[in-house]
């Protein structure tokens, strides 16, 4: 049998692969003058040159190497009959390996034909290059990421990670990047990501390597670079990436958190964490950068404090120890300290490390009176104890704790667990105020608006524009007083909100009365009264054509506001004639603010009279009859009446 | 003697405290600081006056110093001690009690001999 006729013979016709012993021996000769290792793989033990294929095998220490090889092609060629080839690699050389089935007198058998691939017998230039340009291209696929175009983590595990390179190491993280991304959608945010590394990428040599090291996380390696410059371009980075415009999402500002280290010979892997920390530090103000013990942009950053608990002085100093001098530690002895020691310091505590077995006030007592008082919201707390039982650890984490630290201690847990809860608290504490703010701009833009609006209503009107400002004034001081007279009306939180600034629509339905009856100096006659009075109902439907926020509690409060502020208390108000409660207690407390403010103001029909004077007009009931406890509280709030009018 | 010579003679493994502490100094520190702790003669006091929940809290605390410090057997001892002691009643202590003041004991003696 030839070499041609072995490896060209059809799979599954096993009669044309059986030999006989000699046959292969002379087979495996002329083999040798083409192939620089041949051998034949029997399962069951040695034979020839062979070792076994089947498991304890050990042809694989030919590759020298300990364990089998992860793609043993002749196993799978002994179980399955299928002849393969593989690339295998030894050092930096290459070897082509080859398997077949065969069977020598009647036994199964792999021959393994392996050629070594030098220089010489490798592809002509041209393919050579095609093969590194796949590999290598591969290479980049594998270590970039997709989207950003810098390396990405893989990169930095496989890659840096343990360098020594001498390098400035930067974490970059974007602030409020969950902002963006959960405001604006995913595409905003990627679009930030893209053009922050553009920002990043201007500012640096060719030779450094930015990682995306998280989500929003960048890790920036500069090899050589001098001290003064790596704060100097690490400064530029940030002002950079603030007067970056993110594509087609004008309105996002972006700004970035810097920490910078000098590696010093220690690994990539040191570095970054060092780096980490200050980018943290840098995160307590934002848009700032902080560099190993040299100056930040906005100033020295804080140092982080926190308060440790326990009744034993050395489990507390051993804990202190362990938190090294990158915090200030607070201690308390016990349960009762802490609280003081929180009530004196309230968030300027980051973080409380807590024992539970304490005298007088426990562990749990404390986290009790924290929820109560809802410091477990702001400050984080870590449970420490040998206390260690799966239902107190379940108890601690019911009251709220972050983590739970059990005895012994371990250094550099106890310290990387602090720094994570601490860092996740920071990052929440900052986002809190962040939406805060926005809501407050929210409601400011509301309640521009609502003015405006009744600003029209009134200059139409004639009226001095503060009627508005003090319905509302009056009807928030009514809705107050209200639940301290009765309890008889639930007004909602949100109501109470909404109220007053829905009162200040109350008008709008002015709009469509004709001008010469609303603005006529003397009094109206019989026919003129019924149009005027058609604006409450005008007001209501106009609210109620808004198809699209008709289910706005806001919209539903105006309407009512609208359209029942002229009924009266006995019935004989109008457009509906409703009685007593059948008139919503919102219009009820505006149609008493809405004619105590009319009495005491100047109209193009009267002259203003003073509060005494209004007073008694209402009181005598002389303005129609009103809910008589809403009576009383306008009586109560007399004071504050007054003050407004003078 | 050294620390580590400390930790030998009272069967206990400095080597696993040193992997935790993260350096010798401060094993040194602590393991010297015990001496001067009150936490046993406290519990003692409490056993004493018959104050089971006083009792109960210190032997707590010692085994949680122990634990920390990696002092094996005095924390085995007041592990079973405290466990005697957590429902809160005086009885059948007694043979773990007089356990824990021999192992504290031995800590104590060699304790006081490390070198500065």
């Amino acid at each position: 049998m030839d070499v041609y006729k072995l490896w060209t013979c059809d799979d599954n016709s096993e009669s044309q692969l059986s030999s006989t012993s000699s046959e292969i021996e002379k087979e495996i000769d002329v083999l040798r003058k083409t192939f620089d290792f041949v051998r034949l793989l029997k399962a069951d033990g040695p034979h020839g040159v062979s070792g076994c294929v089947e498991n304890p095998c050990q042809c694989f220490s030919f590759w020298k190497v300990d364990e089998p090889c992860e793609n043993c092609i002749s196993l799978k060629t002994f179980i399955d009959k299928k002849p393969r080839t593989k690339l295998e690699f030894m050092g930096t050389d290459i070897y082509q390996v080859f398997s077949k089935y065969v069977q020598v007198d009647g036994e199964p058998y792999v021959m393994e034909l392996i050629k070594k691939l030098d220089e010489d017998s490798l592809l002509g230039v041209q393919d050579r290059e095609k093969i590194m340009n796949k590999l290598s291209k591969y290479h980049k696929a594998m270590y970039t990421d997709a989207l950003t175009g810098a390396s990405n983590r893989r990169y930095f595990e496989d890659k840096l990670k343990k360098s020594h390179v001498p390098a400035g190491v930067a974490m970059i993280d974007l602030d409020d990047f969950k902002v963006y991304n959960d405001t604006c959608g995913h595409d905003a945010g990627d679009m930030v990501l893209v053009t922050v590394v553009d920002a990043i990428r201007r500012c640096i040599r060719k030779s450094d390597v930015l990682v995306r090291y998280g989500g929003d996380e960048f890790l920036l390696v500069m090899p050589g670079i001098q001290e003064d410059d790596f704060a100097h371009k690490l400064r530029k980075i940030k002002r950079n990436i603030h007067a970056a415009t993110v594509p087609g999402y004008s309105n996002i500002r972006l700004s970035a958190s810097v920490g910078g280290v000098f590696s010093d010979g220690n690994s990539l892997d040191e570095a970054v964490s060092k780096a980490d920390k200050l980018m943290y530090q840098a995160k307590t103000k934002k848009d700032t950068v902080v560099t190993d013990g040299h100056e930040s942009v906005a100033g020295e950053p804080q140092k982080q404090e926190i308060l440790i608990v326990d009744d034993s002085n050395i489990n507390r100093e051993i804990l202190s120890e362990m938190l090294g001098n990158e915090y200030i530690i607070h201690e308390a002895a016990s349960g009762e300290e802490c609280i003081d020691l929180l009530s004196q310091y309230g968030t300027g505590i980051s973080l409380v490390l807590l024992d539970i077995i304490m005298p007088e006030m426990d562990g749990f007592e404390v986290l009790d009176y924290m929820a109560e008082h809802h410091w477990i919201d702001d400050i984080p707390v870590i449970m420490i104890s040998s206390e260690d039982s799966a239902s107190s650890i379940r108890k601690a984490y019911e009251f709220g704790v972050s983590d739970y630290i059990s005895r012994p201690f371990d250094s550099r847990v106890v310290y990387q667990r602090v720094f994570n809860t601490i860092k996740l608290y920071a990052k929440q504490r900052r986002l809190i105020s962040l939406v805060s703010d926005q809501m407050y701009e929210k409601d400011k833009n509301n309640r521009m608006m609502i003015s405006i609006l009744s600003q029209i209503v009134e200059f139409r009107n004639g009226e001095s524009g503060s009627h508005v400002v003090n319905i509302k004034r009056i009807t928030e001081l009514l809705l107050d007083r209200l639940p301290m007279r009765t309890n008889k009306y639930t007004v909602s939180g949100t109501e109470q909100l909404l109220i007053p600034m829905a009162a200040a629509l109350h008008d709008i339905g002015k709009i469509g009365i004709d001008d010469k009856i609303l603005n006529k100096p003397g009094r109206l006659t019989k026919e003129e009264f019924e149009i005027m009075k058609t604006h409450s109902a005008i007001g209501a439907n106009m609210l109620e054509s808004l198809e699209q926020f008709r289910d706005e509690p806001l919209l539903k409060i105006a309407h009512d506001i609208c359209r029942w502020h002229h009924e009266r208390y006995d019935g004989r108000g109008y457009p509906d004639g409703l009685k007593g409660d059948e008139i919503p207690i919102s219009a009820q407390i505006v149609s008493v603010a809405d004619v105590y403010d009319a009495l005491v103001s100047e109209r193009v029909y009267k002259k203003a009279y003073s509060h005494e004077k209004a007073m008694a007009l209402i009181l005598n009931g002389e303005c129609g009859t009103f809910n008589p406890v809403l009576v009383e509280c306008l009586k109560d709030i007399q004071n504050e009446l007054a003050k407004g009018v003078e | 003697m050294t620390t580590r010579e400390f930790y030998e003679s009272i069967g206990a493994s400095y080597d696993s405290v040193l992997v935790r502490f993260g350096s010798e100094k401060m094993i040194t520190k602590f393991a010297k600081r015990f001496a001067d702790d009150t936490t046993f003669q406290d519990m003692c006091k409490a056993l004493e006056e018959k104050n089971a929940k006083e009792a109960f809290r210190m032997a707590h605390t010692l085994k949680g110093i122990c634990s920390n410090l990696g002092f094996d057997e005095l924390y085995k001892a007041s592990y079973d001690l405290t466990e005697d002691l957590r429902d809160g009643e005086l009885s059948g202590y007694e043979q773990d009690y007089e356990k824990v003041c021999e192992k504290y004991k031995i800590v104590y003696d060699s304790v006081t001999k490390i070198d500065n």
